[in-house]
């Protein structure tokens, strides 16, 4: 007995009968179809549909690329635009307050000693202090300890005159002068300075005076951020709901108003109407503009998608086939695989038409291959990218 | 323009047709179960299919289908249903029920299952051989393929897939033993 033939013969018996064979096939093909959507026998037609789409079954993907990008950008200008707003006034409230502690201190010390004494040791130093402070700060005066300390003297004359007869009494009611810690006691009103003299200095020096920033030399009405109508930082960018549900950055441009005296303008002139352009906002708010070149540049945005569309489908690549091995596919050189004797026919090959020969030709562009098949569906060739 | 070549295996229904049935019968050797082995002879198709591979002759094709359906018959066989399944639907598979002695009605049970083993003491006796030897001893002794090939099939070494063959020989010997008493010394 040979257990080879007879093995043979035997496993004859599990080979599948024709109805099995067919009832394979009708799975594998019905399992391809859900996968494709299509059968394979029927691809004409599937080509010949997607040649011809229906309006409605096709939807173009959003561009969520540019949608990201742009939105990005916008994004980082509105941080950017609000971190500056948030950190200018506070910078200009530090130079403010310095000043307005320089000259209420300087004011009260001065106040304080009623001229019996004179310059004593410590105006001395204090003058020189505040001078060698504001060349740090104001580099670009140029003219030394004498001029900054000019510049503090009409600041001393508004100052005084606000100030009451008996600032003695009520500095020594703000600040005790055993609390100084081995301070003589000469100047108490010049260590500390008390916060009901700063508002009422600052208010009289703007109003009456009007002269810069006596360390930083600009005029306030110069700073955008100030501008003398009170609109305030909120007011140019006003459709940001944390400023109002925090309250963070009111209460530092509050605090910043009051140490620079325009909070009563600011608070004045509410700016909530100026929050919806639609309800009857200026002409010239901010959020109307910012709209309105936000649709243009849409519109623009969508001009372009759609002449996209136009332009992809306008275009066709073209084929050369040669019958000397090599062929070029979309202005790319291919070679031809003389190794590959065979491939299957794809199901969604590409129809295209040779620029040489005027015959049709369906292709299967596979990443770095080209897989050529003629008319009748027989395999031409198998052709690589040229490296 | 030349043609290169065509094959008579060209389209993808004159592949499952011309190939199914070996893939069957390999999937139907491991597994021993008749929807099981059409089950993985689906799958084996569909992963062709979704290759979309060039090849280079029709070994090669023939190669790769029988990789595919050795290794997707050991994961059908490694899996929870598979392994728990009773033993003894292996021979209720075997039986054809297309054949008459399968008939509803036949009475004589001994006779039948007579027939039964003239038939298929052969396939019998090797289905009773564990899994492992049993596709090794389809692809030796069905397929002819030689030991490099079914090492390159079955991604075992040479070694392995020659001891395996010569302990389901060993194994068989005394599976084959009544059926060689009538037919004489079973030639391996």
């Amino acid at each position: 007995m040979n257990f080879k033939d007879e093995y043979k013969k035997s496993a004859e018996s599990i080979s599948p009968d024709r109805e099995a064979i067919d009832r394979m096939k009708a799975a594998v093909m019905a399992k391809i179809a859900e996968e494709q959507g299509e059968f394979p026998e029927i691809s004409e037609s599937a080509r010949s549909a997607e040649e011809h789409p229906e309006p409605t079954s096709h939807k173009k993907p959003l561009p969520f690329k540019r949608i990201a990008v742009i939105g990005g950008a916008v994004a980082a200008c509105a941080v950017v635009t609000v971190s500056a707003m948030t950190l200018l006034p506070n910078l200009n409230t530090s130079d403010m307050v310095a000043a307005s502690s320089v000259a209420a201190t300087n004011g009260s010390a001065m106040d304080i000693a009623g001229g019996a004494a004179g310059e004593t040791e410590n105006d001395l130093i204090f003058e020189d202090s505040v001078a060698e402070a504001a060349d740090d700060a104001v580099p670009d005066c140029g003219s030394g300890a004498a001029e900054s300390t000019q510049i503090y003297e009409p600041i001393y004359s508004t100052t005084f005159p606000t100030y009451p007869a008996d600032a003695e009494e009520d500095a020594s009611d703000t600040l005790p002068i055993g609390d100084l810690g081995g301070y003589d006691g000469a100047a108490p009103g010049y260590a500390v300075p008390t916060e009901e003299v700063e508002p009422e200095t600052y208010e009289e020096y703007d109003e009456t005076t009007n002269r810069g920033n006596p360390v930083t030399g600009a005029d306030p009405a110069d700073i955008p951020q100030y501008p003398d109508n009170g609109s305030s930082a909120s007011e140019t960018v006003p459709d940001d709901p944390l400023d109002k549900a925090n309250g963070i950055d009111s209460d530092i441009e509050q605090d910043a108003a009051e140490e620079t005296g325009e909070i009563p303008l600011a608070t004045e002139e509410p700016d909530e109407p100026d929050l919806n352009p639609s309800t009857g906002a200026p002409d010239n708010s901010i959020p109307e503009e910012t709209l309105e070149i936000w649709c243009s540049d849409e519109a623009d945005f969508c001009e372009e998608t759609i002449e996209c569309e136009e332009e992809d489908e306008e275009y066709e690549p073209r084929l050369l086939l040669s019958n000397k091995g090599w062929l070029t596919y979309d202005g790319v050189w291919y070679d031809l695989d003389s190794s590959v004797k065979t491939a299957m026919f794809p199901l969604s090959p590409v129809t295209i038409t040779n620029t040489l020969d005027g015959k049709g030709y369906y292709l299967y562009v596979d990443g770095r291959v080209i897989k050529v098949f003629d008319e009748q569906k027989n395999f031409i060739g198998l052709y690589r990218k040229r490296v | 323009m030349d043609t290169l070549s065509l094959c008579a295996a060209e389209s993808f229904e004159q592949v499952m047709e011309f190939y199914m049935p070996m893939v069957y019968r390999i999937a139907f050797t491991r597994l021993a179960n008749r929807s099981d082995a059409e089950d993985v002879t689906q799958d084996v198709f569909l992963r062709y299919f979704r290759a979309g591979l060039t090849y280079q002759s029709e070994e090669h094709r023939k190669a790769w289908l029988i990789r595919c359906a050795v290794n997707c018959a050991n994961t059908s066989a490694g899996s929870a249903w598979n392994r728990h399944r009773a033993s003894g639907d292996i021979l209720d598979n075997l039986s054809d029920p297309d054949q008459p002695g399968n008939e509803p009605g036949y009475s004589d049970c001994e006779e039948n299952f007579e027939k039964a083993e003239r038939r298929s003491a052969v396939m019998n006796a090797v289905m009773r051989l564990p899994d492992k030897y049993r596709t090794v001893i389809h692809l030796f002794y069905y397929e002819d393929m030689s030991i490099a090939q079914i090492s390159g099939a079955t991604g075992l070494g040479e070694s392995t897939v020659k001891s395996q063959l010569s302990r389901a020989r060993k194994l068989l010997k005394p599976l084959l033993r009544d059926y060689a008493e009538c037919t004489g010394e079973v030639d391996f």
